[in-house]
């Protein structure tokens, strides 16, 4: 696919990955509209409009606007998410048991997977009235194996490769390739933040190749996907031979 | 190795072990996972049915000694 005037959406487009990848398409001359609920600055170069994507009728009316001025998209990387760490039950302070909070499921489960259905659900519309073939990147994460602690963020992932996995048979035939891109543990402040040094030590142990994804591999796994016209309803595990 | 420290050596597999006094949140590796899993394993070993205020009072291996030794566990 030639990237000349070519359209991308980057969801998540202020957090780590989101922005890195958007910065990449950048720099190899996309066009890269953003949408992001957080309330940092989003990468400079990218037309961008702040929407709460777990909302289906904004996310639409995000899509629409964006659409509409700068052209459907023919790329679609869905990078919205949040990592919360929190097992089904743990521990009060005051020794009873607790159970997983609701709201907290419901955020992690909207940010990750609702968003990614309402983002697909408004630009492929668009993509086939333009009778734009393209392509829809989910960004996943081996943690959709089952990640112990991070419960609804596993299953947030692997709602997500299942999304992959129907919309690349509903889709295909429409011109339209989904593909899942499931990173390991990636060298992003948002990983050290979230886990460990100790448990990070262990992971690269554990990693074949001894050490941390970077965002550079990333966006070459992105580039292939992008270049390559016949991958399609797959999960690309991005991790370096890492089994959790 | 008693039944505790096998419990120990189960939850923290890759630390040397650190003082009994040592609160486990000293651990590098302790998280609200392993609390869960702490108290589980010390009931189910002991055959004992802990109350919110004992589990709430298990901070160190210490204090999970005192408790079992109290309750006649040991």
């Amino acid at each position: 696919m030639s990237n000349q005037t070519r359209t991308a959406l980057v969801t998540g487009c202020n957090g780590d990955v989101g922005r890195f990848l958007a910065g990449h398409l950048l720099e190899s001359g996309w066009r890269v509209l953003g949408l992001d609920r957080a309330d940092r600055e989003p990468p400079p170069g990218v037309i961008f409009e702040r929407c709460d994507l777990r909302d289906a009728a904004a996310t639409s009316g995000a899509v629409e606007r964006l659409a509409t001025a700068h052209g459907a998209p023919d790329l679609v990387v869905n990078g919205a998410g949040i990592i919360a760490n929190a097992p089904l039950v743990t521990i009060a302070a005051t020794g009873g048991w607790q159970a997983h909070d609701a709201a907290l499921w419901e955020d992690v489960i909207g940010s990750g997977l609702t968003s990614a259905f309402h983002v697909i659900a408004a630009s492929v519309p668009r993509m086939l009235t333009a009778r734009k073939r393209g392509v829809i990147v989910n960004i996943s994460s081996v943690c959709a194996a089952g990640n112990p602690g991070q419960v609804a963020y596993s299953a947030a992932k692997a709602g997500l490769n299942g999304l992959t996995y129907a919309l690349a048979k509903e889709l295909g035939p429409l011109g339209i390739r989904v593909v899942g891109l499931a990173p390991g543990y990636l060298d992003t402040a948002s990983t050290r933040d979230h886990v460990t040094a100790a448990r990070l030590a262990k992971v690269v142990a554990g990693v074949p190749l001894r050490r941390l994804g970077s965002l550079e591999d990333l966006t070459r796994a992105l580039d292939f996907i992008v270049a390559d016209g016949y991958v399609n309803g797959t999960i690309i595990e991005l991790d370096g031979g890492l089994v959790l | 190795m008693n039944r505790l420290d096998e419990l120990m050596a189960e939850l923290f597999p890759d630390e040397a072990p650190l003082p009994p006094e040592t609160p486990f949140r000293e651990y590098e590796t302790w998280d609200s996972l392993k609390h869960v899993h702490l108290v589980v394993g010390i009931e189910s070993r002991f055959a004992l049915d802990l109350s919110a205020d004992e589990i709430a009072g298990l901070g160190s291996k210490h204090a999970v000694e005192e408790l079992l030794r109290a309750k006649g566990a040991v």
